[in-house]
């Protein structure tokens, strides 16, 4: 955490206005991102965006860095909502599905199915990676958190974290070679 | 499979960081392919994410995140002006302090009633004196308890001149001197009706008696035992007094008359 980081935190925690909508700018895509991928659904992710930012107002006094960057005690607190919420529902994990939309606009109908069959096989080959591996893929690559914000939201340690994306990335990589040669022999 | 884990993450870190990537791979000739295939995917993993949020969304969420902080102001000063948990135990608290406080201040009030300038209880014994003044709204009470305050100061400097505390007592002297020209100053500022004014007239004059008699006797009695220059201060203090309090008297007359005049039934024809 850099000093002006410090400072702002500091004016976060006597309830500056100024300094919570600063947070709330800096934090709001990421966290956006991280519950739209396990929620998927938009106003669910929007309700639960919007309750991690009012518990963030509600216990920001209580934040005390001491090695835990910001944006992994935020995470940890939408982290929480969503344990909550499965816990509720009976479920366990979140799994990513052809229902996560790409947003961005894509070059013609060609790229548009290429992409589609892209995604599709990437999200098969993810399916078969264990719980924890899938996991700590989304989080890195898909809701772009650091390793140290994993580590601290999976309660695990950096190399672990490191350790279990590489072998997750090369598992997958397998998966789609093995998936490749399936469809060449076929062909 | 090798474990690329540590060449992984330097590319990754790369990547995060915008520098040559080819600097790194060139490190790991062996693993260039299959690091390569790696950050491909990690590439193509970003691409599931999810879209960006609706921004009137986020403005909306923004706004209601900023209004409960606000919120959290308001309950924050609300709650230094009461900081107790439940309204019952506030009463019960207020009305335990409020007792406490007034038994208090009672007591402390009545043991200073014959304080003397220098002992502990004499600043109550003002305070006292303050509140009542403060807290008395009415221009007649509170020019009655002027004068009131006025003689508690006389007497205080009889009993200070009788202590030998000759010094303490001309101090008093003179805040007698004081009082008694607020009160003066009080009556010709307020308005006051018939019988408050007719009511002041007559407590002037009994002041103005007593006041002369008490300083006379004072100012004998201080040159009768030597000490001619306090005897000289009290005397100019009564005659100071004593021009005060004529005058307090001919302004409570003249308005008594006028206000007698007012209020006598007018001549019938002639106009209000």
């Amino acid at each position: 955490m850099t000093t002006s980081d410090d400072a702002l935190i500091r004016r976060a925690q006597a309830l500056d206005p100024g300094a919570l909508a600063e947070l709330y700018d800096r934090h709001f895509d990421g966290i956006y991102r991280y519950l739209f991928t396990r929620l998927r659904h938009q106003a669910d992710a929007e309700d639960f965006t919007e309750q991690v930012f009012l518990k963030m107002v509600d216990s920001i006094q209580r934040y005390r860095p001491r090695g835990v960057a910001f944006s992994s005690w935020l995470y940890r607190i939408a982290h929480n909502l969503l344990v909550d919420r499965y816990r509720r529902a009976g479920r366990e994990a979140v799994e990513l599905t052809e229902q996560v939309q790409d947003g961005r606009p894509h070059a013609d109908p060609a790229t548009l199915a290429q992409n589609s069959e892209d995604r599709r096989l990437l999200i098969e080959a993810m399916r078969r990676l264990t719980p924890e591996q899938q996991q700590v893929i989304t989080m890195r690559f898909i809701d772009n958190l650091s390793v140290d914000e994993i580590a601290h939201l999976t309660r695990r340690r950096p190399g672990a974290i490191h350790s279990m994306q590489h072998r997750a990335l090369a598992s997958l990589n397998r998966f789609l070679l093995e998936r490749e040669q399936v469809e060449a022999r076929r062909a | 499979m090798p474990d690329l884990t540590r060449p992984l993450q330097e590319c990754l870190e790369a990547m995060d960081e915008k520098r040559n990537l080819q600097d790194v791979l060139r490190r790991h000739p062996a693993d260039r392919n299959e690091l390569i295939a790696l950050l491909r995917l990690s590439v193509d993993l970003g691409g599931l994410g999810p879209p960006t949020a609706d921004p009137a969304f986020r403005l909306r969420a923004r706004n209601r995140m900023l209004a409960s902080v606000a919120a959290r102001h308001r309950r924050r000063r609300w709650n230094l002006r009461i900081a107790l948990p439940r309204p019952v135990s506030r009463l019960a608290l207020a009305g335990v302090s409020l007792a406490a406080l007034m038994l208090a201040s009672l007591t402390a009030a009545a043991a200073s009633g014959d304080s003397l300038p220098g002992d502990p209880l004499y600043a109550i014994k003002l305070g006292v004196e303050r509140a009542q003044l403060a807290t008395t709204f009415d221009s007649g009470a509170r020019a009655r308890l002027q004068l009131h305050f006025a003689d508690v100061r006389l007497d205080e400097a009889q009993r200070l001149f009788a202590l030998g505390r000759a010094q303490d007592g001309i101090r008093v002297i003179d805040q007698y001197d004081s009082a008694v020209t607020q009160f003066n100053l009080s009556i010709s500022a307020s308005a006051l009706d018939l019988r408050t004014v007719d009511d002041l007239s007559r407590l002037t004059t009994d002041r103005e008696g007593r006041a002369d008699a008490s300083l006379n006797e004072l100012a004998g009695s201080l040159a009768a035992s030597g000490d001619r220059e306090t005897a000289a201060a009290v005397r100019r203090t009564q005659s100071h007094v004593e021009q005060t309090l004529r005058g307090s008297k001919r302004d409570l007359q003249a308005r008594s008359e006028a206000q007698s005049r007012d209020q006598q039934p007018k001549p019938a024809g002639e106009e209000p």
